[in-house]
């Protein structure tokens, strides 16, 4: 009993760190980053995303587009604002956008024709400021299909990686600060880990092993922090261990965004990579990336296997990493191109569920420009969590989804006098 | 002189109600996280489909894992335990139809293959060199599905559930931190509270393989209570919520025991078609009903071609949300 006692005690002291804001690809999250988007008509390359409040109370959503197929092109930003109504899911293609997202919510514009870049989207409250909403689920999936010699479908879909934001640390500009000092959302993770086959693997599948496959991985690597004016970048370490325990490393720069078949990261000539299966003598390993210089590093893996007596035969799957740690440096991303000009607001019409547009009078929960009893009694309601936000919108003054005591007080003036 | 009795109760239950403020807020599964119980929901060596498993040790220590198939496909519940050592920082991957047995090195790996037929679950729980579950949070892993005539593959990431700190070393495995008859404290983080999925809607045209073609989806679920050690199949009954693009709810239930690959078409009263829906892609809220325990699932999604001249398939393990609050428990054998 007290070696019992003393493991509860002792393992309690010692376990992991208590729940706080964190990068994660599985929970709902405040700015999400979808590391490769990519659309490209000569291939017949599409991305389908979607994007889900999974909150009761409505959200604004603010994102930006930036192209790395041509960077310089003065369409390397596709800035864009919408707002979803409670648990209200939206999906859209890259190469087509949304016209218009169901429930007068705003739209949401095509990439351009050849489109390799990165999509980030962030909550924000209704005058679209970044807003303390970790609310926010999304996945894209990179699809494909030709028709030529025959019809053949590829389709590879993935989680966006979603940074909390961090309550009370908002300062509501455009720059938003992942980790560090004055962190306004979770950091950036110090390392990442992909679990790949080495390019060229070939594996035997089927009982019989008659079945094979060999298999070739792409990385789409994205800095953590994103540059308007100037790029960021960052120097990585990217570590192979192979089965047997070896490892090897090699050290390179990239921009902002960099899409690398996997044995070209460290060369021109594949063959000779030092993660090409002919180099690693295992099938399989880990690549452990991690920055050294510049900013953190995001990352997902592509996976394509393909038939060695049919070439044309190939089916590709996205894989997460592993996120190792969190960085101590700060990651900032610029968010600010170009100033929103317009705030669509959202209409209760389409469901019950659905919530009113900005709060011009804190705690004016009808709308008609007073505040009554009744409506403090539901803020108060709100505020203890015996209601839901959705009761009463109004009352939330800086859309960070729960009532604090100066919105409770503004709401009691706005009682005694006018809104 | 020994201390007075009251005396040290007084001081355990200090420790014990400082532990139990220290103690962090539960996690909840993690797929990008160290793990200490991995479950792989969809795993399925069949002769039409096989699975490749990728394990990794991501510590500096070596460790093992008793993994054990669970079939889901059989007329009775049937599980096949068999431990797999890992050593510092390496991977390992293994075919589930054949199995691996091989030296590496001065190491053997000797993963058997899943019993005929096999449809089911894979699960991976972190033990010591003594064969004791431990709460290491070491483990990592993916499974990579291949439809043999086609190649058509599909991957997703194991639900990892991490260790609490405390773990007896039994073979009970607790799961949350609601205390029961079997589990003082919780040795594991919970299951989730709710999953939320982003699924086209069932039956919905794919914009870019165009006329006559359709998306479907399929969910597999693993209840988070299972006994190995007695061949029983856990059970959960599921509350299903879903949002189309209006935010309109639809809701439904479903029932699973052991384990299930639903059809999305057919759950919950055709909640998720495009019929019902009324738009082309939707969300849904998946909950334990009542006091049900948890669940982990794993998401598929099919884009078949008119005439099914081609299809191409993506998995996800879903978003999460939430502890359940209902603590689930694993006995193994």
């Amino acid at each position: 009993m007290r070696r019992a006692l003393l493991a509860v005690v002792v393992g309690g002291l010692l376990s992991s760190n208590p729940a706080s804001a964190v990068v994660s690809s599985g929970d709902p999250a405040a700015l999400l980053v979808f590391p490769l988007i990519s659309v490209d008509a000569s291939t017949g390359t599409d991305t389908a995303i979607d994007l889900t409040n999974a909150d009761e109370a409505e959200v604004g959503v603010r994102c930006l587009y930036k192209n790395f197929h041509d960077a310089a092109a003065p369409d390397a930003f596709t800035a864009f604002q919408f707002r979803l109504m409670g648990n209200q899911p939206v999906a859209w293609r890259a190469s087509a956008g949304l016209a218009a997202v169901p429930g007068d919510g705003g739209s949401i514009p095509p990439v351009p024709a050849s489109f390799t870049g990165v999509l980030r989207c962030v909550a924000t409250d209704a005058a679209g400021a970044p807003a303390v909403r970790n609310v926010l689920v999304g996945s894209a999936t990179i699809e494909q299909a030709v028709t030529t010699p025959t019809l053949r479908a590829d389709s590879a879909r993935y989680a966006a990686i979603g940074h909390d934001a961090l309550p009370d640390q908002l300062n509501g500009d455009d720059d938003l600060v992942l980790g560090g000092n004055d962190a306004e959302y979770a950091a950036c993770p110090e390392s990442v880990l992909l679990q790949v086959f080495f390019d060229g693997a070939v594996l035997d599948l089927g009982s019989d092993a008659t079945v094979h496959r060999e298999l070739s991985t792409s990385l789409a690597l994205v800095t953590c922090a994103q540059g308007v004016s100037a790029d960021a970048h960052s120097s990585l370490t990217f570590t192979a261990t192979n089965e047997f325990g070896q490892r090897v490393t090699y050290i390179r720069t990239i921009p902002e965004q960099l899409v690398v078949p996997l044995s070209q990261i460290d060369t021109d000539t594949p063959s000779q990579s030092i993660f090409n299966v002919a180099h690693q003598h295992t099938l399989a390993g880990t690549v452990t990336i991690t920055p050294q210089n510049g900013s953190g590093v995001l990352a997902i893996a592509l996976q394509t296997q393909i038939d060695p007596s049919d070439t044309t035969r190939r089916s590709t799957t996205a894989l997460l990493p592993q996120l190792v740690r969190e960085r101590s440096d700060a990651d900032v991303v610029a968010f600010g191109l170009p100033s929103p000009t317009t705030t669509p607001s959202a209409t209760a019409s389409a469901t019950p569920t659905s919530t009113p547009g900005a709060p011009s009078c804190v705690g004016d929960c009808d709308g008609n420009g007073a505040v009554a009893i009744n409506e403090l009694i539901a803020g108060v309601g709100i505020a203890l969590g015996n209601q839901a936000l959705s009761a009463c919108p109004p009352f939330d003054a800086d859309g960070n989804g729960s009532i604090a005591i100066n919105e409770l007080i503004a709401a009691v003036n706005n009682a005694l006098g006018a809104c | 002189m020994p201390r007075p009795p009251f005396r040290v109760a007084t001081v355990w239950l200090t420790a014990l109600c400082v532990s139990a403020l220290v103690r962090p807020v539960p996690a909840e599964v993690t797929t990008d996280r160290g793990a200490s119980i991995l479950i792989f929901p969809r795993v399925v060596a069949d002769g039409s489909t096989d699975t490749v498993i990728q394990l990794a040790n991501r510590s500096d220590n070596r460790i093992a894992a008793f993994c054990a198939y669970v079939n889901g496909a059989a007329a009775s519940w049937q599980s096949l335990g068999f431990t797999v050592d890992l050593y510092p920082q390496r991977p390992l991957y293994w075919t589930v139809a054949r199995g691996r047995s091989e030296t590496l090195g001065e190491e053997s790996v000797d993963v058997p293959a899943a019993p005929a037929e096999f449809r089911g679950e894979l699960l991976c729980v972190q033990v010591d060199a003594s064969g004791a579950p431990f709460g290491g949070n070491e483990l990592s892993g993916q499974a990579t599905l291949t439809e043999l005539s086609t190649g058509d593959s599909s991957a997703y990431a194991a639900a990892g559930l991490q260790g609490s700190g405390f773990n007896d070393g039994d073979r009970f495995l607790c799961i949350g931190d609601e205390t029961t008859d079997t589990c003082f404290i919780g040795e594991y983080d919970p299951c989730p509270a709710e999953w939320v999925l982003n699924v086209p809607a069932d039956g919905a045209t794919d914009a870019q393989l165009g006329a006559g073609s359709q998306v479907s989806s399929r969910l597999a679920v693993v209840p988070c209570s299972q006994n190995l050690r007695d061949a029983e199949p856990g059970a959960v009954d599921i509350d299903l919520a879903v949002f189309n693009e209006l935010a309109q709810r639809f809701t439904g239930q479903a029932s699973v025991s052991c384990w299930a690959d639903l059809s999305l078409a057919d759950v919950g009263g055709q909640i998720f078609t495009r019929g019902m829906l009324g738009t082309d892609h939707a969300e849904a809220r998946l909950t334990p009903a009542g006091e049900a325990g948890g669940f982990i699932v794993s998401l598929q999604t099919t884009r078949t071609g008119a005439a099914s001249a081609v299809a191409s398939s993506s998995a996800i393990t879903p978003h999460r949300r939430g502890p359940a609050a209902v603590s689930d428990l694993i006995v193994l054998p």
